[in-house]
């Protein structure tokens, strides 16, 4: 047993010994500490995580803020120029007069080159639908149906059922592409412990040893070390993205954008008394690509299903081991697939206020990195948001 | 004396000369740990500064098990600390070597002063001293060495046999000479 003596020497010898310190070391470090804003410190503890949780309610709310001050600027915009003296009809005014004047009317080719010119007017916001040309300024011949002498040579004649056909393209807010801002999360911490196994060079011993005992272990059978154990905690996703939907039909839209998401996992060795734990910190930016099937709508509140997938890329990792920073590498490139489903509530057509209930799988990347995607590739998640239909205002 | 458990609430409660006493209290313990990792004072010096600072802003990390578990947690600290300024400025390569030809010499460790055997760890070639460091002081098995520096359990042993050897063989020239 010399390796035995030897190490016992070792660390009689050196456990617990002592030297030292260079002159002016505690000064640098209490410097550092002053610059870092840790001297003077009331509670350590309670600083420095209310520090992190700070910073976590501040990014969600900092999106929260972001895009209600977005959203009510956009609105605000828009009630300003409509209410302008020198505005122009709406488009609901400029339809119905159309349509009435289709009714009371009798159909002429000149006229419809008329009208066909108001529709193709090369006006952009005319043809955006945000402002539309009265009919005295696009037409004479209509301006004249308002009067009281009626002229039937240029009187205008369009099927009742085709009033779309001179309808200026009134925004209709389920076409129209929107950009939303989003967070979510996953419903659930993730733990699990595990126990160490012996190795295998010693568990050929121990089952030697052991053989001829009744309770004797079979040679395939595992053993758990009694006095060690892995632990690991893995917390909940939180993801923030900003998203762009696009109208394929009336019903269906495909939408993606771009979305960072934060994991944040702890790694506990419990050798005999002892623990070591470890942190990790991972961002992703990730790309999402789905497809939205609204099944449901009555007035602002409407009802989608939606599946499909997404990509990420691990742009940061933050690991230490006891406070002391550690090097890894990189995760590799992460796919997953989701599905769920979706209630939006609009209370302007500006402005939609959404909860995605889904499930969302997580594909092996092949990585050495442990993450709640590896522990938990199928997890249930909520993503939550405000949509701002751009287009709409 | 203070315990370290009234230690650590004078740290919490915001008494500021509390830190100080911590570090008056173990840093003689940490820079002996330190200068068994690395042989240079001046990059001693650097890995103790930052290990203190690392220690003092992350005390909500550590569990207080009872009387010592805080200077075992500092003396670890250390350790990684170390171990990751070697790692980022010594080409380590943790490789298997074969012990079959080694001769196994006998030495007296314990008639060696204890600083001058402190600072010979420290020589020794940056992957053996690791090793040694982890399974003599850390008391890790070769098994936790592995998983820890991702390398083979037999590997581990092995450059663990080396520098126990060199580490006899420096020892009985300082005894002889």
């Amino acid at each position: 047993m010399e390796q035995d003596k030897f190490t016992q020497q070792l660390r009689d010898k050196l456990d617990g010994f002592e030297m030292d310190v260079p002159e002016g070391l505690w000064e640098n470090i209490e410097a550092a500490l002053q610059k870092q804003g840790v001297l003077p410190v009331s509670e350590p503890r309670r600083t420095r995580q209310s520090r992190f949780i700070t910073l976590r309610h501040w990014a969600v709310a900092a999106s929260v803020v972001a895009c209600l001050v977005g959203g009510g600027y956009w609105w605000w915009s828009r009630h300003h120029v409509e209410g302008a003296p020198d505005s122009i009809h709406p488009p609901e005014k400029a339809v119905a007069t159309v349509t009435t004047v289709t009714a009371e009317t009798a159909e002429t080719t000149k006229t419809m080159e008329a009208v066909k010119a108001v529709k193709t007017s090369p006006n952009p916001s005319y043809r955006r639908g945000m402002e539309v040309p009265s009919p005295e300024e696009t037409s004479p011949t209509l301006s004249s149906r308002r009067g009281t002498e009626v002229n039937p040579a240029v009187a205008i004649s369009l099927p009742k059922e085709e009033p779309e056909e001179i309808t200026p393209p009134t925004p209709k807010r389920r076409k129209q592409p929107y950009i939303s801002i989003y967070s979510g999360n996953g419903i659930d911490n993730y733990l699990s412990s595990n126990g160490v196994e012996m190795a295998e060079q010693k568990a050929n011993s121990y089952h030697a040893l052991y053989a001829s005992n009744t309770h004797a272990t079979r040679s395939r059978d595992i053993i758990y070390l009694a006095s060690y154990e892995e632990r690991q905690k893995h917390d909940h996703p939180i993801a923030v993205g900003l998203s762009l939907s696009y109208p394929l039909s009336n019903r269906i839209s495909v939408t993606s954008g771009a979305v960072v998401t934060w994991l944040h996992s702890e790694f506990e060795n419990i050798i005999r008394d002892q623990t070591i734990t470890r942190n990790q910190r991972l961002v992703y930016f990730g790309i999402p690509l789905s497809m939205n099937y609204r099944f449901w709508q009555y007035k602002g509140l409407k009802l989608y299903a939606l599946a499909g997938g997404q990509a990420d890329w691990n742009v940061s990792v933050d690991t230490n081991t006891d406070g002391v920073k550690q090097e890894i590498n990189k995760d590799r490139m992460q796919w997953s697939v989701h599905a769920g489903a979706g209630i939006e509530f609009c209370p302007i057509p500006q402005l939609g206020l959404y909860v995605e209930p889904g499930v969302k799988y997580y594909f092996d990347n092949g990585s050495n990195i442990l993450n709640y995607f590896k522990d938990k590739p199928l997890n249930y998640n909520v993503q939550f948001g405000l949509r701002l239909n751009m287009w709409n205002l | 004396m203070e315990t370290e458990e009234q230690l650590l609430s004078a740290i919490r409660s915001g008494d500021e000369s509390a830190f100080r006493r911590l570090y008056e209290r173990y840093s003689r313990y940490a820079i002996a740990i330190g200068l068994r990792y690395i042989p240079e004072q001046n990059e001693v010096n650097d890995v103790l500064q930052d290990s203190f600072i690392k220690i003092l802003t992350s005390l909500d990390q550590f569990n207080y098990r009872g009387e010592g578990s805080l200077k075992n947690w500092i003396g670890r600290v250390v350790a990684h600390q170390a171990i990751d300024h070697i790692r980022h400025r010594e080409r380590v390569s943790f490789v298997s070597i074969n012990t079959d030809d080694v001769v196994d010499e006998d030495s007296d460790i314990w008639e060696m002063p204890s600083e001058i055997l402190t600072r010979m760890i420290g020589r020794l070639p940056a992957n053996y001293r690791v090793v040694l460091n982890l399974y003599v002081f850390e008391r890790l098995t070769h098994y936790e060495i592995a998983q820890l520096l991702g390398i083979k359990e037999k590997t581990s042993s092995s450059l663990f046999f080396r520098a126990k050897q060199l580490l006899k063989k420096m020892a009985n020239d300082y005894l002889n000479e």
